[in-house]
């Protein structure tokens, strides 16, 4: 396979890779881990490990990025999104769209 | 705790000389008016066709004149510092500064809005009120009524990023509504009757709203102060027009409004009207005594309140409660139409929710103040079909004058005969004398901003104010008119039961010629056919005819002309129609201005909720935990397969909501699509997103633990 250089600009995700279909899985591999909100230097850390592990392989299954990224340590640097739970409600005499009263 | 009531004399009683006097003026210059509109009829009101000239004109003169008072009487309280019963004036300031504050949720209802612009003025409120110091007395509530998955989605992802971004977590909520009954009233009422007990005050923000910190901590302290008031209303000032009908309409109200509102202010005193943003309300009162009852008529009167605050406001007012408008408050500011379409499309939900109003005019217990707000209300739309009847009378008199014979005897035992007189001194003066209840007011304003040197600076310099001036009342004039025939229709249309649909606002796109042409053609026609009738019949009537009939001819290029924002700009360039908040914008609004320069996504709700990681995860986490029932599971697989297969396309709104409310089926959908090849649409969509740079979140920006987390 062919090697390839990641761009490791923290600024964006835009790779000019998708000329190289045999790339693809790699290309959206890093661009899915940057969107998740890991930091280049580590994304293109797993990129390597992925690409090393491929390098016998042939045409990569559509599925098998997936698997692989998912299993690799780079996963638990996603950004963990957390949402505060509303206030607790009050007393609430009334349904959904019920009048004020 | 000093009540307002316990300072001074009782606002009841100057309210009630105040309105006397008020009434007397006006009475009496309606009179004198329709004396001189008397003796300006041919006939001097003898036949039937001039008995309704004259009632008419009474009626739309008593309209134009109270406007004059009000406005004269709001100079005069200017003139001598301003109104000393007002709220701001009857509490010493120091007193008011040292108020303490209570548990307050502003409330920020939206449907279908542009979703940069409203959290833009949400996110400017935020950061003024944290400058106060005082944010640990404040929740922020989005309370969203959106149906379509594609806006709800995004104002979720723009209400976590806004979150992030200001530390406000758990600060500011949001919340969306599945089913939108009742509309805004009833979404204000699920807040109500889910937090409601949680704050003693809510403020009521609209979605084109901003506040400053500093207004939101002075209406608490008044409200603290003052526990017999339910509403304290503040008069919003316009911001951010750009195309030249917005900015006409901001200088407008910028000029002329304080006259106006002190004015007001004070003729309402403790019985004012609530406008349904832009004020602070006492929760406990409202929950128990602003319930909107369900009209139970036929046509018109029958369902939902549509304008629902003059209602709230007078049940309030019946149950004892205070309201009152508080012109004093600086820093509340709202955004006016952009276009004279989108103007019309807000007026045409105003006649129907203002003409439901007769429903409650003579109801049980309201006050004389609210009947008369609800009067006005009425007649501000009323008057327009009113003028339109006057201007057809007007027609038939002079075409029954010029086509049939002078009949000398009407009555056959008449002792002498009854021929037409016409009096031009009368005309004369009865023209001048409505020319100065039109423009009196702005001249009073424009002499008051020429007097002030900071404000005279502020708008441009005085001879940049007078232009302006005339360019405003230019304007005005060329839309007096079509406003007039687009009103008529609605209220008939209101009269006659048609559906009006309820809509969030364009407030960014201007009005297409085609567009124009179609939607003015009627006004068009019917202008060109009465100023052709009124050329044949008379020359002098044609003339006559001229003010009403050319505006309404040209409407279309009025109206696109109007919606540009180029010529809106231009004249801001220049230094024309120039407000004080344009020129020296506090910081509120320069935050509302940086942030409204940050552009939009590129992918719309639905399928960054599906590709982007971040996005799904939030959606998945909000999404509804639902029981899987078969059938359930059943629709969810096809949806899943149909979406991932052949993009957000083939899915209607309706799925698209199903599919983004259920957790599980995001997360499959999420997995699915990343493993699309290139030529699929969802193919396609990664490399459009691959393609452009997209704004990466800090990755260690929200690594905390509290509340709900989700793993990707």
């Amino acid at each position: 396979m062919k090697r390839i250089s990641i761009d490791t600009g923290p600024s964006s995700t835009a790779l000019p890779l998708l000329s190289e279909p045999a790339l693809l899985p790699l290309t959206r591999a890093y661009a899915y881990l940057r969107l998740a909100g890991v930091a280049s230097p580590a994304a293109a850390a797993a990129m390597a490990r992925l690409q090393s592990r491929f390098a016998d392989a042939g045409p990569l299954d559509p599925d098998v990025w997936w698997r692989e990224l998912a299993a690799d340590p780079v996963w638990s640097d996603r950004r963990t999104i957390v949402v505060r739970a509303p206030p607790a409600l009050g007393r609430r005499k009334c349904s959904n769209d019920d009048d004020p009263a | 705790m000093t009540t307002l009531l316990k300072r001074g004399v009782g606002w009841q009683a100057r309210a009630r000389w105040r309105r006397c006097l008020f009434l007397a003026c006006l009475v009496g210059s309606v009179t004198a008016a329709g004396w001189a509109m008397r003796e300006v009829l041919p006939y001097h009101g003898a036949k039937p066709v001039e008995v309704v000239i004259l009632t008419l004109f009474c009626l739309l003169f008593a309209g134009i004149n109270a406007g004059f008072w009000i406005a004269l009487y709001g100079f005069v309280l200017r003139c001598r510092g301003g109104d000393p019963l007002s709220p701001l004036r009857r509490i010493p300031t120091q007193e008011l500064q040292a108020t303490g504050l209570a548990p307050t949720a502003i409330l920020f209802p939206i449907y279908h809005e542009e979703i940069e612009r409203s959290f833009a003025g949400l996110r400017a409120t935020y950061r003024s009120l944290a400058a106060t110091g005082e944010l640990a007395h404040f929740e922020f509530f989005v309370l969203s009524d959106s149906r379509d998955p594609e806006i709800w989605l995004a104002e979720r992802e723009a209400w976590f990023k806004m979150c992030d971004e200001l530390g406000a977590h758990g600060r500011i909520h949001y919340r969306r509504r599945s089913l939108n009954v009742k509309r805004k009233p009833g979404n204000i009422g699920d807040f109500l009757a889910r937090w409601g007990e949680r704050y003693r005050y809510m403020v009521v923000l609209d979605a084109d709203s901003v506040m400053t910190g500093a207004a939101l901590v002075r209406l608490v302290q008044l409200m603290e102060q003052s526990p017999e008031v339910a509403i304290l209303q503040t008069a919003p000032k316009l911001i951010n027009a750009q195309t030249l009908h917005a900015r006409v309409q901001q200088f407008g109200a910028s000029l002329y409004g304080p006259l106006f509102l002190v004015g007001l202010a004070a003729l309402q005193l403790g019985e004012a009207a609530f406008w349904g943003h832009n004020a602070v309300l006492r929760v406990a009162p409202f929950r128990r005594h602003g319930r909107l009852p369900q009209l139970r008529g036929w046509g018109l009167f029958r369902g939902s309140v549509l304008s629902h605050d003059f209602v709230e406001a007078a049940l309030l007012r019946r149950a004892g409660y205070e309201i009152w408008l508080e012109p004093g408050i600086d820093g509340s500011y709202e955004e006016a139409p952009p276009t004279l379409v989108d103007e019309l499309a807000r007026d045409r939900r105003w006649v129907k929710g203002n003409l439901q109003h007769i429903a409650f005019l003579f109801g049980r217990g309201f006050s004389a103040a609210h009947r008369m707000t609800f009067l006005h209300g009425i007649m501000n739309y009323g008057s327009a079909l009113l003028w339109l009847v006057f201007l057809a009378a007007v027609t038939l008199e002079t075409a029954l004058l010029v086509l049939l014979p002078v009949e000398y005897f009407p009555e056959p035992h008449l002792p002498y005969p009854l021929w037409p007189e016409w009096r031009p001194d009368w005309a004369l003066a009865l023209v001048s004398v409505t020319l100065l209840v039109l423009f009196l007011p702005k001249l009073l304003a424009l002499l008051e901003v020429l007097w002030d040197s900071e404000r005279r600076r502020a708008m441009g310099g005085a001879p940049r104010v007078a232009t302006s001036v005339f360019v405003e009342i230019l304007v005005s004039a060329l839309l007096a008119p079509i406003r007039m025939l687009a009103h008529a229709r609605f209220v008939v249309a209101a009269l006659v039961g048609a559906q009006v649909s309820w809509a969030g606002q364009n407030r960014t796109r201007e009005t297409p010629w085609l567009a124009a042409w179609i939607r003015q053609a009627p006004g068009t026609a019917l202008a060109l056919a009465w100023s052709g009738f009124a050329w044949w019949l008379d020359v002098r009537f044609f003339l006559w005819s001229l003010p009403v009939a050319v505006p309404l001819v040209f409407a279309a290029p009025i109206s696109v002309g109007l919606s540009r924002y180029r010529a809106g700009l231009a004249l801001r360039r220049r230094g024309w129609l120039l407000t004080p908040e344009e020129s020296m914008p506090p910081r509120v609004l320069r935050e509302l201005e940086d942030q409204r320069k940050v552009g939009g996504d590129r992918l719309s709700g639905f399928p960054r909720a599906v590709l982007l990681p971040l996005s799904n995860a939030l959606h998945r986490q909000l999404a509804r935990k639902r029981r899987a029932t078969p059938l359930r599971a059943q629709r969810r697989a096809r949806l899943v397969t149909a979406c991932s297969r052949s993009g957000p396309g083939a899915l209607s709104a309706a799925e698209k909501g199903f599919l983004a409310e259920d957790a599980d089926a995001l997360a499959e959908l999420h997995r699915l699509v990343w493993a699309q090849p290139p030529g699929t649409p969802w193919g396609q969509l990664i490399e459009a997103v691959l393609l452009t740079p997209v704004p990466l979140p800090d990755a260690a920006a929200s690594r905390e633990s509290c509340g709900r987390r989700s793993p990707l």
